[in-house]
């Protein structure tokens, strides 16, 4: 349903360096609809080139022109490198998601949120100080 | 439950519990259920009608196709509009026969009327499409547009032009009359009331672009067309690239791309359009109009060009510069094409500079990058000397005149990057190899690189002792690049010892990275290669593959767990794979179907493309066949087992012809494992060809055995009561001699191909079974069991004679393969399961003599040849079958049998555990017989490695070999018990 938010990156020799796969979701009556990014990839040897970067500032213009309120995506807490990066693309943790990936182990998420141009006041990007359960960020 | 009937309720009641048996996999418990309510006397005609469906589901999915087709058939044939019973049978039909839906839709709308049929005639549509037959999904899609007048449907009408156009194989017919309709209907469409989404705009484009009509296109985008609303395109910046080099309008591309790189310099593929723009505006001396000094003039000198690029270098001055690696790789790509243009004459003014002071300029900046190896190997052939270059290069790896990695590990730095050091180091490395240098090193200078690059892994593993197990450590490459040198260098000593060794290196290696990929793919390929399947499998399930990653890396174990033995895990495999395939299929069908729904036209036809590739995916087929003749050769117990594994897929479907072979596709991803060297990655490319060659002559073979073999079991399948002797001998003989000319013919095939005498990488393509067939002649052996089987039945003067002889020499043939492959023997000082393949060849091709055997036999009974019969009627060919000697042959496999079973008692009770008991890995030790020796220059590394994992890895390799002698075990018992049995 969205293939233009579905890109990948190639390298000189034509090996795909990264990819990125999202989405627009959410109810526009409610300011909810936005951008999300479902996964997103870079293989080692590409990685510290701005890549991931690249990938994100594109989803986010997509997202834009989507007419989004902002851009959303979840994290595992434990992914520091991860969380570093958004952080530095300019997102912020919103909220935690308690036991987001289940496993061995469940472990939390961060829902991190990052306004577009729509959102003059950055309304989206005001966290929620508690934390909540899955069922809370079904779409 | 929407069920007009009104019992919508009761019916779910009564039909949920077969839905669940069939659920759970009690498909028999289910076909009883469904039975009982077809029965029942107070039927519901609905009740019925699902409950045969529901039977059908049930027969389909344990692999009854024709009965499951008969029973679903009977409402079918029906004229049904219930929508839930249609829903039911598409369910079915989508996985059992999808030609079906459109005859059962096409009976709906004709009988439905109002929303009913809108409803329906909607369906149609989407099984039409399912089914691709565009021609009726264009009339469809019209005939519902007269009913529900929704610009949706209108689109579905134009787009089935488009696909008549683009899959017709009348390219005129698509020419001159698909696409201008196409286009036709999209101008009116324009015309009245204009364009206003993004997915109408896109189709409208797709039709311009294929009616060849660019500056129209071009219009459209750049919002120059008033009935079409501007800026819906969300990638029209990108389209309007492709447009302009699709219209060869070099200059406006040349212009246009020039913005683009102002923003994004690292993009590399759009560099290199720009630069192939420049060129040919160089090309053909293209000037201005007029004296136009716009900033978005085109570039049309190599002057203009560098000034461009230094201005882009220039713009990374600052703190960011350092990540712009376009304009760097710009300049040599220009260096290089300038060199080509002018014949190899270098004009220096244009780029000054050396390749050799380009790359290591390169390096300095970019050297501690991942992708920095890849990059410079693109200009890497400018280089005159590159020797000269690995010096310069190597001293930037100094501080203080030490090497920076040696300064890190030893804790004497804490002011460098540890990522950063390791990469630089890694990164020369790896330019050596692919320049060829460590290639020409002696034998003792190429296992101090190994073994400095494993230690240097080793003693890194302290720098990434904080990392994450999900992180790659940071010497994981040097690990990766010295166990392939030493992989290479046990290639050319031809030590299949050190393989062990490498396994174990590389076990310990995983452990410190668990999330390594490369390492667990290597492990992989090293486990097979001394014949140990289980490991492997257990590290490739460590992969956790997923959706077409089975097309691409499955043969990773479809091509080794049946070669090994390991025949329960081959045919888990060939489920999984199969799975796959069927689930792929029917999942690109639904995404098209939801592509038609949004109206992403361009993404229909990549599914259907996609499709297509899976359908003629090699993988795809090879795991079908392997399956298929996996069930008839060792499941088999009796010839009507055999029979009942022929039965599907059906008889045609057996035959593989030259044209079906042709168009398979190899979809596996071959070159895996990362390879760093120039040559070798040519020679992959040549492997990877020869691979698919001879992978579609294998599934030929396993074709033309199947077939002799269906052909055979229905002979003895004729009623009794109506036997033709005559007509039941000469079929057989006939089959038997197509075998034979077929086998023949192939076998000199494959004998003249390149690939069975080439030396394969071991990291490449999986190496034939066809050299291992050849080499133990066990196509031949099958050749010459059919030839004698075809003497035995229609014997004449001149064949009487030889056929003892030959039926002497199979036996024989079949007494070698167990001394040449014999594990007792006390020459073999180590089993490194090259034994396994030819083992579980030779029983594989008594096993499917046997069978032939049986299935002639039981041919034969099947009327009374008698002593007076033969007398009678000897004169004629046919019928003068001979007995006494096809007992001989009997006998004879029998016996071989039984020295087959007997010989793997023997290596199962007792030389793999004592052998196994005495094993253990070691240098050039005196005096100890049970050592894989490994050579004592490894010694240094080899005390690091096999004390924690030896015991664990000799366990599991010893387990592997049990398990696949205990099956091959399996396999001949069942066989020698076949034989026993057959009586004449």
């Amino acid at each position: 349903r969205w293939p233009e938010y579905f890109l990948a990156v190639e390298s000189c020799t034509d090996e795909i360096m990264g990819y990125i796969m999202g989405k627009s979701e959410g109810l526009a009556e409610v300011e909810e609809w936005h951008g999300h990014v479902t996964a997103l990839s870079v293989r080692p040897e590409s990685r510290r080139i701005g890549i991931a970067a690249l990938l994100m500032d594109e989803l986010e213009k997509i997202s834009d022109k989507q007419k989004c309120f902002f851009v959303d995506l979840f994290v595992r807490v434990s992914n520091v490198t991860a969380v570093n990066m958004y952080l530095s693309l300019g997102y912020i943790v919103y909220r935690t998601v308690l036991e987001y990936y289940v496993g061995d182990d469940n472990e939390n998420a961060y829902d991190m949120r990052k306004a577009c141009t729509r959102d003059k006041e950055k309304k989206s990007m005001i966290p929620q100080k508690d934390p909540v359960w899955p069922d809370a960020v079904a779409p | 439950m929407a069920n007009k009937s009104g019992h919508g309720d009761i019916i779910e009641r009564k039909i949920r519990p077969v839905y669940e048996a069939i659920d759970n996999g009690n498909y028999k418990k289910a076909v009883q259920m469904a039975d009982r309510l077809i029965s029942n006397k107070q039927k519901l005609a609905q009740l019925i009608q699902i409950a045969h469906i529901a039977k059908g589901v049930a027969l389909f999915r344990s692999g009854k196709l024709s009965d499951s087709l008969e029973e679903v058939s009977k409402v079918s044939s029906e004229i049904v509009t219930d929508e839930f019973i249609i829903q039911a049978m598409v369910v079915f039909y989508k996985d059992a026969k999808p030609d079906e839906i459109p005859k059962i839709l096409e009976k709906a709308v004709a009988a439905a009327k109002g929303s009913e049929r809108v409803d329906f005639t909607n369906k149609l549509f989407l099984a039409y499409a399912r089914t691709e037959d565009y021609k009726k999904q264009q009339q469809t899609a019209m005939n519902l547009y007269k009913l529900d007048g929704k610009k949706s449907t209108y689109w579905w009408a134009v787009f089935s032009n488009v696909l008549q156009a683009n899959y017709s194989t009348d390219k005129n017919l698509s020419k001159k009359m698909f696409l201008p309709l196409a286009e036709k209907m999209m101008i009116k469409m324009i015309n009245d009331g204009g364009l206003h989404t993004e997915a109408e705009i896109l189709l409208y484009l797709m039709i311009l672009r294929m009616n060849d009509k660019i500056s129209e296109a071009l219009k459209v985008l750049r919002g120059q067309v008033p009935e079409i609303e501007k800026g819906l395109l969300i990638h029209g910046d990108a389209l309007e690239i492709e447009l302009l080099q699709e219209a060869n309008l070099y200059a406006e591309l040349n212009a246009s791309l020039k913005i683009y790189l102002r923003e994004r310099c690292d993009d590399w593929h759009n560099f290199k359009l720009y630069l192939d723009s420049l060129f040919h505006l160089i090309d053909v001396k293209w000037q201005p109009a007029d004296d136009n000094t716009d900033v978005n003039t085109p570039d049309y000198t190599v002057d203009m060009a560098m000034e461009f690029i230094r201005h882009l270098l220039k713009d990374g001055d600052g703190p960011e510069a350092k990540f712009y690696r376009g304009p760097h790789l710009a300049q040599m790509e220009i260096k290089k094409r300038h060199k080509l243009l002018t014949q190899g004459e270098e004009v220096q003014s244009c780029v000054p500079e050396t390749f050799n002071t380009l790359l290591k300029d390169y390096f300095e900046k970019f050297g501690h990058k991942g992708c920095c190896f890849q990059e410079m190997t693109m200009y890497f052939d400018q280089v005159e000397d590159p020797k000269e270059l690995i010096s310069k290069l190597e001293e930037t790896l100094l501080v203080d005149g030490s090497l920076a990695i040696d300064l890190l590990i030893e804790g004497k730095t804490a002011d460098v990057k540890i990522a950063d050091v390791c990469n630089r180091y890694i990164c020369i490395a790896t330019l050596k190899n692919y320049a060829g240098l460590y290639r020409d090193l002696s034998f003792d200078e190429k296992l101090k690189v190994s073994q400095q690059l494993i230690g240097y892994h080793g003693k890194g593993l302290n720098l990434g002792k904080d990392l994450k197990s999900t992180e790659l450590q940071y010497t994981d490459s040097f690990c990766l690049l010295g166990c392939h040198l030493l992989m290479n260098l046990s290639n050319e000593t031809n030590n299949g010892n050190d393989i062990w060794h490498i396994i174990l290196i590389l076990e310990s290696a995983l452990k410190a990275s668990p999330s390594n990929p490369q390492m667990r793919i290597m492990l992989i390929i090293l486990y097979c290669k001394i014949g140990a399947f289980d490991p492997a499998h257990k590290i490739f399930n460590t992969l956790a593959i997923k959706y077409i990653q089975h097309d691409t890396l499955g043969y990773l174990m479809t091509s080794n767990a049946h070669r090994l033995g390991h025949f329960k895990s081959a045919r888990s495999v060939y489920e999984a794979e199969e799975k796959f395939f069927l689930v792929g299929r029917r999942d690109c069908v639904d995404q098209k179907l939801q592509a038609y729904k949004y109206g992403n036209f361009s993404k229909i036809t990549e599914f259907i493309d996609f499709e297509k590739r899976l359908q003629n995916s090699l993988q795809h087929w090879t795991v079908k066949y392997y399956k298929f003749y996996l069930d008839v050769i060792h499941k088999s117990s009796s010839c009507e087992d055999a029979l009942s594994f022929l039965k599907y897929p059906p008889r045609e479907d057996i035959s593989l012809n030259e044209n079906f072979l042709n168009q398979l596709i190899d979809n596996r991803d071959v070159k895996v494992i990362r390879n760093w060297d120039k040559l070798e990655a040519n020679q992959l490319q040549t492997e990877a060809d020869w691979s698919m060659q001879l992978e579609a002559l294998h599934l030929k073979y396993i074709s033309i055995n199947l077939q002799l073999l269906a052909h055979i079991m229905e002979l003895g399948q004729v009623e009794s009561g109506t036997p033709d002797p005559q007509t039941i001998i000469s079929n057989l003989s006939t089959s038997l001699t197509k075998f034979i000319d077929e086998s023949k013919h192939l076998h000199q095939r494959v004998l003249d191909h390149p690939g069975l005498k080439h030396s394969w990488t071991w990291y490449g393509p999986p190496q034939t079974r066809w050299k291992c067939i050849i080499d133990g002649g066990f196509d031949q052996l099958l050749l010459k069991a059919a030839s004698v089987t075809l003497q035995l039945l229609c014997p004449s003067e001149e064949t009487k004679e030889n056929v003892q002889i030959e039926i002497t020499a199979i036996c024989q043939a079949v007494t070698d393969g167990l001394v040449n492959h014999n594990l007792c023997n006390e020459n073999v000082k180590c089993f490194n399961g090259h034994n396994l393949e030819p083992y579980v060849l030779l029983v594989e091709t008594l096993g499917y003599i046997v069978m032939v055997i049986a299935g002639c036999v039981k041919a034969i009974k099947s009327f009374p040849v008698t002593k007076k019969s033969r007398k009678k009627k000897g004169g004629q060919q046919g019928l003068s079958v001979d007995l006494e000697k096809f007992k001989l042959f009997i006998n004879s496999v029998q016996s071989v049998c039984d020295a087959v079973v007997q010989n793997l008692t023997a290596i199962k009770d007792t030389f793999l555990v004592q052998y196994f008991s005495r094993l253990r890995i070691a240098f050039n030790l005196q005096n100890e017989e049970q050592t894989l020796e490994i050579n004592n220059d490894l010694s240094d590394l080899w005390l690091k490695t096999y004390k924690s994992n030896e015991s664990d890895m000799l366990k599991n390799v010893r387990d592997s070999y049990q398990a696949s002698v205990q099956e091959l075990l399996s396999v001949a018992k069942l066989k020698f018990n076949l034989i026993k049995s057959i009586s004449l």
